[in-house]
């Protein structure tokens, strides 16, 4: 996985594990086909990573064992740098009730489909209307692949 | 007629595991090392009907198929010595995980019996299980148990009873892929030809032979079979493109997967809420940090503010002790009466005078460590630690160096991996303790004015975290104690800690530090009393005595720091408790202390001793810990060897340059 996609509320499947720690992780239960969920990033530059493995495991590695293990994206914030234009569903709103709110006001709730008209500045169309969307609040919409896509 | 027997308790690390062994044995405990590291081994006894059950605690393991030196540990265990009965433990919130480890157990063959722990926090979150069903396809007891209860003991021992009548478990069947089988029924057939299982299922030592692990080469089956290992190791390498390991692992999750989704009968709300509430604070980007030191700070406190007036108490009742021996023993010459009280009577006292640190400092330890925070301060600090090539968890020991060097060394114990301990072993030494802070507030006081002292003391403080940031890139650089250990760290949910569990605890750290340290500390006080008080009828530590002597001997060393020969006493009992380097200061000059020292001693030598004293060798304690915990005198020496260059670099350059300014 490329480093600069490690950040929190990606999801990925695992495809293969290299690096050093591949050994460690498989004889663990973390196997290519388990589902990883990054969870939060430490202090001082990112370097170690909390994730959950399987929905149920919380364990906690450095990015470089991360970056070597192949994974296939399966749900991203919108903030993340693998964000094109296209059309995509929000799985979770990673954030407090008051947040919550705020994005139902704009049509962007949890199972809902928007489409992200362009990323730089991040701008989303959800139930028609056109929104900007910022940093923190991007960092919070985690979304899927839209069906229509493919 | 009672038999003697072998119960082992195997299991992946966080399933309580330690709490139920403490459970079985009550008090009944003796800990000791694996012969030849410095991994904690645990045994402890009980009575079952007519068996005299020894149980052993293994070290926490995900596999036998070994990634790690624990995991070496467990292998090297059941390959040697195969137990009459395995004892597993699972989690029965996250039965996944540890079903990879409990399957390869089973498949050992030993009679096996498996205690699903954490009922109770299971029930609580809603996972209804099926333990029939797991009992069925293992082939062996299953017990539901709560170890901080005591819930499904009893039921625990009957099961184990059980067991220990059974002559042989059933390993249950893996599927896996046709050349693994064809594989391991090839060499099953060889080893059950040539009878080298001793007890173990072949198909269990086939398993092994294929993974090559060199702690394998040692056992009798080995030897028959390993040409025709090493080429199915190749053909399934071809056939698969994986380590045999790997192949293996994924076909024990697989079944292990399968059996979690036929034993739960509701799916499980996963992972804990309070948990994740919890850490959305404690692990914050930018609170974490700061909530952090807040803890740490009444840790800290806790240890040093309580443990500070025990320790007087403890001192002045050895003083009144030291005194009425001093009247006992008023009819011996007075040589003899000296070595009694103010060597042997102090040596004792010395040792004695660690006890309410070292058992206030794994109060805490327990606590943070058995609440799950632990984990999470590791997780914090993981990032800078790794740059002086540790991993987070060594912080917290680095920071509690900075009340006692002693108990912080034997704190390692918890780290994670040899090259973690041994590098951690290395660092506290140079951290800077309370004793040697008694020696430089006492010290810039006399030589400094009010103003600038603090600053002083200040500074020493910069040199130690300056020092223990270049020897930490020194030792990663040279790579000592090896490469590092991929960082892998579970964190686990937080825990309510158990009274009980961190009591027996802390009493056996006590008891071991008295065991394994007391001696070696009570020497080193001994020796320099000798040195100090010898030949007969000097004065001590006076110029003619053999201390004297060798600061005269050791001056063209110590000449260009600008430290003297009787600072260089000093510097000797300073190796006993660096505090007492003030009480040697007021035995070697007569007279009132700081007026002599003030005239004595300029402040630029002052500065130098201070540094010299900060780095130079760890107090006979630290040492003594050093040599119990690493269980080498290779390290113990490095330690040695390490602080005394350091020192006399950093002061040399430091007084030289000091001259300049003059």
């Amino acid at each position: 996985m490329s480093p600069d996609l490690i950040q929190p509320n990606v999801a990925c499947r695992i495809r293969s594990i290299g690096g050093g720690s591949g050994a460690r992780l498989t004889q663990m239960g973390i196997l290519p086909g388990v589902e990883m969920q990054i969870v939060r990033t430490s202090p001082f530059g990112s370097g170690t990573v909390e994730v959950m493995i399987g929905g149920a495991d919380v364990v906690a590695l450095r990015s470089t064992e991360i970056q070597s293990m192949e994974c296939d994206l399966v749900a991203l914030p919108l903030s993340s740098p693998a964000i094109e234009p296209g059309v995509f569903r929000v799985s979770v709103l990673a954030g407090g009730t008051g947040f919550r709110h705020k994005m139902a006001t704009i049509g962007v709730t949890e199972g809902a489909t928007i489409v992200v008209a362009s990323t730089a500045p991040l701008t989303i169309s959800a139930l028609g209307k056109q929104v900007r969307l910022g940093r923190g609040e991007a960092d919070k919409v985690v979304v899927e692949k839209g069906a229509d896509e493919s | 007629m009672s038999r003697d027997v072998t119960v082992a308790l195997a299991a992946i690390p966080n399933t309580g595991k330690t709490t139920l062994f403490n459970r079985l044995t009550g008090s009944n405990q003796s800990v000791g090392n694996w012969p030849g590291v410095s991994i904690q081994k645990a045994t402890g006894h009980f009575t079952l009907g007519e068996f005299d059950v020894e149980l052993v605690d293994l070290p926490g393991a995900y596999s036998i198929s070994p990634t790690s030196e624990e995991e070496r540990i467990v292998l090297d265990f059941f390959l040697s010595s195969p137990p009459d009965v395995i004892l597993n433990v699972l989690d029965a919130r996250n039965l996944y995980r540890g079903l990879g480890f409990t399957l390869q157990m089973s498949g050992s063959g030993l009679p096996l019996v498996v205690a699903v722990n954490m009922m109770d926090e299971a029930r609580r979150a809603g996972v209804d299980l099926d333990l029939d069903i797991l009992a069925e396809h293992l082939g062996c007891t299953v017990v539901p148990t709560v170890g901080r209860t005591g819930e499904g003991l009893p039921r625990l021992k009957e099961a184990i009873y059980e067991a220990l009548k059974l002559p042989k478990g059933r390993p249950p069947h893996i599927s896996q892929p046709p050349v693994v089988e064809a594989a391991v029924a090839d060499l099953s057939r060889a080893i059950e030809r040539n009878k080298t299982s001793n007890g173990l299922d072949e198909s269990f030592l086939a398993l092994r032979a294929l993974e090559g692990d060199p702690t394998f080469d040692e056992h009798p089956a080995m030897a028959e079979i390993r040409a025709a290992a090493g080429a199915w190791r190749h053909r399934i390498e071809d056939t698969t493109g994986l380590g045999v390991p790997a192949v293996c692992a994924q076909c024990r999750f697989n079944s292990a997967r399968g059996l979690v989704l036929e034993t739960t009968r509701s799916k499980p709300p996963l992972p804990d809420a309070l948990s994740e509430k919890l850490d959305r604070l404690l692990l914050h980007r930018w609170l974490g940090l700061p909530l952090f030191a807040t803890i740490m700070m009444i840790v800290f406190q806790g240890v040093f503010a309580l443990g500070a007036p025990l320790q007087g108490w403890l001192a002045a009742l050895f003083d009144w002790a030291g005194g009425g021996l001093e009247r006992v023993t008023s009819g011996l010459p007075d040589v003899v009466q000296s070595f009694i009280v103010g060597g042997l009577w102090q040596g004792v006292a010395t040792v004695a005078s660690f006890f309410p640190i070292i058992l206030l400092f794994f109060v805490f330890m327990s606590i943070i460590e058995d609440s799950g925070y632990m984990a999470r301060a590791a997780f914090l600090m993981d990032r800078l630690m790794h740059r002086i090539g540790l991993d987070g968890k060594a912080f917290i020991n680095l920071l509690l160096g900075y009340g006692c060097n002693v108990p912080a060394i034997m704190g390692t114990r918890v780290l994670s991996g040899r090259h973690n301990r041994i590098r951690a072993m290395l660092l506290i030494p140079f951290t800077l303790c309370s004793a040697r802070l008694q020696v430089f507030v006492f010290l810039s006081a006399i030589l400094f004015a009010p103003a600038v002292a603090p600053w002083i003391v200040f500074g020493l403080y910069m040199a130690s975290f300056v020092a223990i940031i270049a020897v930490g890139l020194l030792l990663k650089a040279l790579q000592v104690a090896g490469p590092p250990e991929p960082f892998i760290m579970e964190i686990p949910p937080y825990r309510v800690p158990m009274a009980r569990t961190v009591a027996l605890r802390s009493w056996y750290e006590l008891k071991d530090f008295l065991y394994r340290a007391g001696t070696l500390i009570a020497v080193g006080v001994v020796l320099v009393w000798l040195l100090t008080h010898l030949p007969p009828g000097v004065d001590v530590a006076s110029a003619s005595s053999y201390a004297g002597r060798l600061g005269h001997f050791f001056e063209p060393l110590f000449h260009p720091l600008g430290i003297e020969w009787q600072q260089t006493v000093a510097l000797l009992f300073g190796f006993v408790a660096k505090e007492i380097v003030i009480g040697a200061f007021a035995l070697i000059y007569q007279g009132d202390l700081s007026t002599q020292i003030a005239t004595h001693v300029t402040a630029l030598q002052g500065i130098s001793f201070m540094v010299f004293t900060l780095l130079y060798t760890p107090c006979v304690a630290t040492l003594s810990a050093i040599r119990a915990e690493a269980r080498s005198w290779k390290v113990t020496i490095g330690a040695l060897g390490l602080g005394l260059g350091l020192a006399w670099s950093a002061a040399f350059v430091v007084y030289r340059i000091g001259l300049l300014f003059a």
